[in-house]
């Protein structure tokens, strides 16, 4: 019969996963934080893009760039491509010249061909290169020299921000592995918990329906703009929050077996009952593991779906708060 | 015998939870409050549009006759996106559908013109914040929830009459689409100057329903219409939904229509329409000092594309 205790356990399931996902991600952002990941791939991307350590630093020292780092932080994690634009060209331009000063910005990059290192090595053919194709590119749309800079600088920031997302999924699978093994996140276990233990599968929906209802979901990054009042193109900075609450905490460390217990039933076992430990230990890290990596929203929305199929019969579409001053400003702007 | 069924059981419940995961998917956008604001009472939206990838050829009328695009239009949307010609098989599209293909290299930047449609249609499971860099499309259809649908203007090229009716296309029965649109719900989480909405995969793109005018219609900042009307399933009976905001698109035919012939309250118009969030009541939950919620009914608007 498909009744109530299996909609439970996996109810039980969807949080569990809900909530192991929050600390990968959590654990995520901070070790990405601590590391300034991001902010080292973008130094390490626009190394590549200029091609001379020396200007790199140049950029980075500028006035223009300086004003975007964080205190206590060695380089930004980001920078748009209107000041990384302007920051270079001020640079190539020199002392004394307007960076928009189109002839001086020639006239810059023309003489980077005399600049040559202690082995008379031209060290900034590169940018030279570069920056003469950019330039005197007649094909683009584009109209000014700062336009076409930054449209360079974009779209090699679009391939960095490639990147990052597979480096960041690496991160994702790793911490998921180390996590799940690290407190033994064995899902075969943890759904033979949640069936045959009544007490642990209702404290688990409790505490799933209170995630889902009384909540937002933690997963859903909070971020703020560096200039509110304007729509168009800003820089978003994630803020960190909370990832779990101090009773899921509580109740995640009671529901998971932990090693003790479960390394002395393995000492315990024969030969087949050992087999069959390993088998649906990797079995159950696996599934966990894979489940970890779909991400918290994806969870935190599964989570809904069974809550609101256990209580069929309560329609999730009725008038709600976010509807009545809508429908009230609607009913305004439309002269109803 | 015991331990066979267990193990059943707990294949029963992961097979619930995996399969009813792989339906499931959900997509959270950040969008910045001043996008919200500016857009919440604008039927259209015009950016800088960069193609990175084009379907050869529209759909066939059966499928919806839209021509796909993929592109980014980093300054003014900021997110993963589309944007598609309505019957773009159509004689009058061909200059633009031209141009789309002449464009198609990930570089040209085109101006573009259309109404914004945000809708959890294509969603990521990546958590997407709007003016963080946009990476180019890697086909024409990229996870994303941000569409110009329908393009009324692409490269100076004018595609306002593609607004009508699909000939050959069964568009969604008004009771299935509106059923499901009043099914959905959102979480929102507000920050100062952000709104970041979560929401699960929605669907019914084109749904073909009639409109029982209950208010004037009143312009929209960019010179479009909104009007409050009940949706109906036939030309007579009891309304499906009540009070839904009805976007008519500037220079498009049913705008024109609005115009020639303002419809007054009662009047039922057959129209066919695509569903977006509604900014608007979005921004009026935060006005109104709203602040995190979990769980709500998703807010939406029927951007109207054709009417018989």
């Amino acid at each position: 019969m498909f009744g109530f205790p299996i909609l439970e356990v996996a109810i039980g399931l969807c949080f569990v996963y809900l909530l192991l996902s929050l600390i990968v991600s959590a654990v995520n952002e901070t070790v990405a934080a601590l590391t300034q990941r991001r902010g080292k791939m973008l130094e390490q991307a626009i190394n590549n893009l200029v091609g001379d350590l020396g200007i790199k630093d140049q950029i980075y020292a500028h006035p223009v760039i300086k004003s975007l780092m964080q205190p206590g932080k060695q380089v930004p994690s980001y920078i748009p491509s209107q000041k990384f634009a302007l920051a270079l060209m001020d640079i190539v331009t020199g002392a004394g010249k307007a960076a928009n000063d189109a002839a001086a910005l020639r006239q810059g990059v023309a003489a980077m061909s005399r600049t040559k290192d202690s082995e008379g090595n031209n060290k900034l053919d590169h940018l030279q290169g570069v920056l003469s194709a950019v330039l005197n590119d007649s094909q683009t749309h584009l109209k000014t020299d700062q336009q076409k800079i930054q449209a360079w600088y974009d779209e090699s920031m679009e391939r960095v921000s490639g990147w990052y997302k597979r480096r960041t999924t690496l991160w994702i699978w790793g911490l998921a592995l180390v996590i799940t093994i690290c407190i033994n996140a064995d899902t075969v276990r943890i759904t033979k918990v949640l069936w045959s233990n009544q007490a642990v599968r209702s404290a688990v929906v409790d505490a799933a329906n209170a995630r889902a209802h009384a909540a937002p979901p933690e997963p859903m990054p909070l971020v703020e703009y560096s200039d509110p009042q304007n729509p168009q193109a800003s820089s978003p900075v994630n803020i960190p929050s909370e990832a779990l609450t101090p009773d899921e905490r509580a109740l995640l460390g009671e529901l998971m077996i932990g090693w003790q217990a479960d390394l002395k039933e393995l000492k315990t076992a024969d030969g087949a009952a050992a087999a069959s430990w390993w088998g649906l230990h990797v079995l159950g890290w696996f599934l966990t593991m894979v489940a970890l990596s779909l991400g918290a929203p994806f969870w935190f929305d599964m989570l809904n779906k069974f809550i609101n199929l256990r209580n069929s019969g309560q329609a999730p579409a009725k008038v709600t708060e976010v509807e009545a001053p809508a429908a009230a400003a609607a009913a305004k702007g439309a002269g109803a | 015998m015991k331990p066979m069924k267990q193990g059943i059981r707990y294949a029963l419940v992961l097979c619930l939870v995996l399969g009813t995961a792989s339906a499931a998917m959900a997509g959270s956008v950040t969008l910045k409050k001043a996008f919200i604001e500016k857009y919440k009472n604008r039927a259209t939206i015009d950016a800088s549009f960069v193609v990175d990838h084009a379907h050869p050829h529209p759909n066939p009328p059966q499928k919806d006759g839209d021509m796909h695009v993929a592109g980014r239009a980093q300054q003014e949307v900021g997110l993963p996106m589309v944007a598609e010609v309505m019957n773009a098989a159509q004689k009058g599209q061909g200059p633009a559908v031209t141009d789309i293909h002449a464009d198609e290299n990930g570089k040209t930047v085109v101006p573009i013109s259309g109404a914004w449609r945000f809708w959890f249609e294509h969603p990521s499971t990546a958590p997407q914040i709007q003016f963080a860099t946009v990476p180019p499309a890697a086909n024409t259809n990229p996870d994303h929830c941000f569409e110009i649908h329908p393009i009324t203007k692409f490269d100076g090229k004018d595609v306002l009459d593609s607004f009508q009716f699909v000939p050959g296309f069964d568009a969604h029965a008004a009771k299935d689409s509106f059923d499901s649109y009043e099914k959905l719900t959102i979480s929102l989480k507000v920050s100062a100057s952000a709104v970041t909405i979560n929401s699960p995969k929605a669907g019914f793109n084109y749904a073909d329903f009639f409109i029982e005018f209950v208010g004037k219609p009143q312009p929209l900042d960019d010179g479009g219409v909104v009007a409050l009307a009940n949706v109906l399933e036939e030309a007579k009976g009891d309304p499906l939904v009540e009070n839904v905001r009805m976007i008519f698109v500037p220079g498009t035919p049913p705008a024109g229509q609005m115009q020639s012939s303002p419809p007054a309250e009662g009047e039922v118009w057959h129209v066919l329409g695509i569903p977006r969030v509604s900014l608007e009541a979005v921004s009026a939950w935060i006005s109104k000092g709203g602040g995190n919620i979990s769980n709500r009914k998703l807010p939406y608007e029927m951007i109207i594309v054709g009417v018989e």
